[in-house]
């Protein structure tokens, strides 16, 4: 009943826009209503005197992390000619409706190729890279009901293909970055996308740190110089077009993971639910979470055996299976335990973090209670994690190791120490700088793991034994910037050796944060992006060092948990 | 003739505030309108623009996209958490917030145009600077994610 829809609809539609609110006020600088001269800002609201003061960063060219561009971007020699470059005639692509459309030709006799799919893509370009002989196409098609955008690189020496596909709105103008080496074996790295409008294709040059926007049908390409490249994240338009967000090309390719994970990642949303993430259809469901809330603790959302522990005042226990909730008691924080299917809670009077010495309560996942003792004051130190039978705490000269007995055990340090995480009876942990990472068993002797050349700290929270306790991973990055948006690198320390090695350059936005599957096979890393609108995105296999990197186009997303598809089934609802 | 942005506000305020409405809801219409007007009041190229209205749609539609994404279904969440006496003075029902917090943003500009201002799909492509066949995917997209909805 196409007709009974429609009306749906527009009711839907009436309803909402019906609760349309009165236009806001008009700021001072389009002149005032009432008599009040430019610049007399007494009837602005807050949100514009915020817009203001971003417009005034605005023209200096940085936006929070966003270059923003005029609508015409000021283009740097332009108009110029790019030496070399044929004179397009006519070739074949394919608009929205898989019609022919004409295009550029490419110089050697390779057509896209594809087998079996109709192409319907509403974009279809294709353009000469700046300086090489490497031809590109861009193209989106339907299989079934995803939309796959590919890219594919035709030289003189071989073809390569590459197609990410995802549920989404098809977005032609996604950044499609990946790595190619040419015939003399030099490596080209260039970042691909078709811009809005699919009137251009723009690509990223490494060597000079340029960026080329070159019309579908032109011989111009346009050079626009980009300010600061960092290492390892690039920036590249965004989709309106208007301004240039952040993509990352360390890895390649990073246009969508290349193969089946059989995981899904649930993300803390930092509010009252969680983000699940199917890594293998690119599904995202958000979804609520009893007993989940927002406001921040040292441990949010944790998974304990088959379920998920969440909240602060009263911490829940979440079914992963069903989704029911349980009440596991009232408590400032919760800790993870080392014992299976259990947790900690500590409850300080007051209910506040460091008022008075808290009582420390060992329970089980069903609610029923283990220990409970009296712990120490806040001066001997936090609790921050499980250990075997007991709790550690962090304090101002190293480590406290509790037990309910009553039992307190130092390990001494010269100063604030933090925990990273623990497995079995190993321990990670540093001190105030974090300039060194130190390893070992708990009560016994430890190793010292210097943070790898040209980094020079550990993000001290990020730390995470693989499950069978071989390896740990963690986020390094440099002292002198903690804090200030730098990017962190990817560390993999050998526990036995002591081994570390870097897996990527200054990757990840800090925070970012790491987990690995249950199995072990795979470690899973995403950049906190609570109020960014895109989450980098990644995996690492130390099995064979396979690496993968996507800006995924979802934000709002906190530390996460990994789960496997199955597992996930409830979740993913 | 070029239009000031004084006059096209006074213009086009209102019934920008009621598309953005329909894009991210009514509780953050009125931002959303402001820092489009913003965005258009520091852009060079106004000078230059023929068809204010349409690119004032569109940079409404682009904000939309860039900054609220989830807002919508997330005010659905809160609607259904808060308190019934504090609520809007025009009541939309959180199913709606949520049905249209299904569509991509683009594929909400769609809708409202097409169902609120009962405007054909070259129209709606006209005021939103794109294809008619891109508007055409988004609308049969859209409608088939409702569809699900208004079904379950």
């Amino acid at each position: 009943m196409p007709e009974r829809l429609d009306d749906e609809i527009r009711a839907l539609v009436h309803e909402l826009v019906a609760a349309s609110p009165p236009p806001p006020d008009r700021p001072g600088v389009l002149g005032s209503r009432h008599g009040l001269g430019p610049g007399l800002t007494a009837s602005v609201s807050g949100r514009w005197v915020l817009a203001l003061a971003v417009l005034a960063v605005g023209t200096a060219g940085v936006l929070l992390g966003r270059y923003v561009l005029p609508a015409e971007p000021a283009l740097e020699d332009q108009p110029r000619v790019v030496a070399g470059t044929p004179a397009p005639e006519p070739r074949v692509a394919f608009d929205h409706l898989g019609d022919e459309v004409p295009l550029l030709p490419p110089s050697h006799d390779v057509e896209p190729t594809l087998t079996g799919d109709t192409v319907v893509g509403d974009v279809a370009a294709v353009g000469v890279i700046a300086g090489t002989d490497i031809e590109v196409f861009a193209w989106q098609h339907l299989v079934e009901d995803l939309t796959a955008s590919c890219i594919q690189v035709v030289s003189p020496a071989t073809t390569e293909t590459l197609c990410t596909a995802s549920r989404d709105t098809p977005t032609p103008h996604t950044p499609y970055p990946f790595r190619y080496r040419d015939a003399d074996g030099v490596a080209v790295i260039v970042a691909l996308w078709v811009v809005p409008e699919g009137t251009s294709v723009a690509s990223l040059e490494i060597g000079d740190h340029r960026v080329w926007q070159r019309p579908v049908g032109g011989v111009t390409a346009f050079a626009l110089r980009l300010p600061d490249f960092p290492t390892g994240l690039f920036e590249s338009w965004d989709a309106d077009g208007e301004s240039l967000a952040r993509i990352s090309f360390d890895s390649m390719p990073s246009v969508g993971f290349s193969q089946a994970m059989g995981s899904v990642l649930v993300f803390d949303d930092g509010l009252t639910g969680v983000t699940v993430v199917d890594l293998d259809t690119g599904d995202v469901v958000r979804r609520g979470i009893d007993g989940q809330r927002p406001g921040a603790s040292e441990h949010r959302l944790t998974r304990v055996g088959n379920s998920l522990v969440v909240g602060w005042g009263r911490i829940h226990a979440v079914s992963i299976e069903t989704l029911d909730s349980v009440m596991l008691g009232e408590a400032t924080v919760f800790v993870p335990a080392v014992e299976p299917d259990t947790v900690w809670l500590v409850d300080y009077p007051g209910g506040r973090i460091g008022q008075g010495t808290p009582t420390f309560r060992h329970i089980r996942l069903n609610g029923d209670e283990i220990s409970s003792a009296e712990g120490v004051p806040p001066e001997q130190g936090f609790a921050v994690r499980g250990v075997p039978g007991g709790l550690v705490l962090e304090g101002d000269l190293g480590l406290t190791l509790w037990y309910p007995s009553g039992e307190v055990a130092p390990i001494p340090g010269t100063s604030r120490a933090f925990v990273g995480d623990t497995s079995g009876d190993q321990i990670a942990w540093c001190e105030a700088g974090c300039a060194e990472l130190r390893i070992g068993e708990i009560g016994g002797a430890d190793i010292s793991i210097p943070a790898p050349a040209e980094t020079s700290n550990f993000d001290a929270r990020s730390a995470r034994f693989s499950p069978d306790g071989r390896l740990l991973a963690a986020i390094v990055g440099d002292a002198a910037t903690v804090g200030t948006g730098s990017h962190g690198s990817l560390v993999m320390v050998d526990v036995v050796t002591g081994a570390a090695t870097l897996i990527t350059e200054r990757l990840l936005p800090r925070p970012s944060y790491i987990a690995w599957s249950q199995d072990g096979r795979h470690l899973f890393f995403s950049s906190n992006s609570y109020g960014e609108p895109e989450t980098l995105l990644g995996w690492y296999r130390p099995a064979d060092g396979h690496l993968e990197v996507i800006t995924f186009p979802y934000g709002g997303m906190l530390s996460f948990v990994v789960l496997t598809s199955d597992e996930a089934a409830a979740l993913r609802g | 003739m070029s239009l000031s942005p004084r006059d096209a506000y006074e213009r086009y305020a209102e019934e920008l505030v009621r598309f953005a409405t329909g894009l991210i809801g009514p509780d953050d219409a009125q931002d959303l309108v402001a820092e489009a007007f913003m965005r258009a009041l520091r852009s060079k190229g106004w000078e230059q623009v023929e068809n204010h209205r349409a690119y004032l749609y569109r940079v409404v539609a682009n904000e939309s996209r860039m900054r609220y994404r989830t807002t919508m279904r997330r005010r659905a969440r809160e609607r259904r958490a808060a308190d019934p006496s504090v609520s809007h003075e025009v009541e939309v029902r959180p199913e709606v917030l949520d049905a249209i917090g299904r569509l991509s943003p683009r594929q909400r500009a769609v809708i409202v145009l097409t169902y609120w201002e009962d405007l054909r799909p070259a129209a709606v492509a006209e005021r939103l600077g794109t294809s008619e066949g891109a508007v055409r995917k988004h609308l049969a997209r859209a409608r088939a994610t409702l569809r699900k909805v208004l079904d379950a």
